[in-house]
């Protein structure tokens, strides 16, 4: 039999949200990664407007 | 240490203004996005961008610092504590995300006031930079409903951390006769 003062584990809302956020993350790495990188915000304006930050994205 | 039960309804109060403010705030950011991006009036435009801006930087940010202040001060002040449940500890994984993700946006909110103020309006990058916006106000707006909705079922489930620290805590309160019974 097992020890009543064994951890019982994550409770099955916190499994079920991390799989929910892994499968999230994953379609935003996908969408990043597959042809979704070339609607930037900064995209095409560069040339002709101040931009706030130096970095690129 | 643990707060005394007034300075503890204190920081609760101010927790739950900091905390409804912001998605209140935020509700109106993502208002004023969507009338920046459907807007075909100039000056409407310009408006709703300089008003994100200022709500952004005077409301939203001092909000999203002080939720996460108080709500750190009044975890590690009550048995709550910080690491020892989930949903507190998914409250603050989520408010911290939020807020970075918010700091990290924050160039992008100016830099949309910056082009809706030019005489002549760029409106495709204008397009861009107002969709961009209203996605990340929908998502920080769904992401911070969790927190609030957390608060309130506190579902149980207690982290490894918790449970340990519940079963000294429980060995420790426990009479000396009862542990050489």
């Amino acid at each position: 039999m097992a020890d009543p003062r064994s951890y019982p584990g994550a409770p099955r809302w916190v499994k079920m949200s991390a799989i929910v956020v892994g499968v999230l993350v994953l379609l935003l790495f996908i969408r990043i990664h597959m042809g979704g990188g070339h609607n930037t915000p900064f995209a095409g304006g560069l040339d002709h407007h101040q931009k706030p930050e130096s970095g690129h994205r | 240490m643990m707060m005394a039960p007034g300075l503890r309804k204190f920081a609760l109060t101010a927790h739950i203004i900091s905390s409804v403010g912001l998605l209140g705030a935020i509700a109106g950011f993502l208002a004023l996005a969507v009338t920046g991006l459907t807007s075909p009036n100039d000056q409407t435009v310009h408006a709703a961008y300089l008003a994100m801006e200022l709500i952004a930087r005077f409301v939203i940010v001092p909000l999203a610092f002080a939720s996460l202040l108080v709500g750190l001060i009044q975890s590690l002040g009550t048995p709550w504590g910080l690491f020892r449940h989930y949903w507190v500890l998914v409250k603050l994984l989520l408010t911290v995300f939020a807020t970075i993700v918010l700091l990290v946006k924050m160039p992008l909110i100016g830099y949309a006031a910056h082009l809706s103020a030019e005489t002549i309006l760029s409106r495709a990058d204008l397009r861009a930079t107002g969709i961009q916006l209203v996605i990340h106000a929908s998502g920080g707006l769904l992401v911070l409903l969790v927190p609030a909705i957390l608060s309130v079922y506190k579902p149980p489930g207690m982290t490894r951390y918790g449970w340990r620290k519940q079963h000294e805590q429980a060995a420790l309160s426990q009479p000396v006769f009862e542990q050489h019974a």
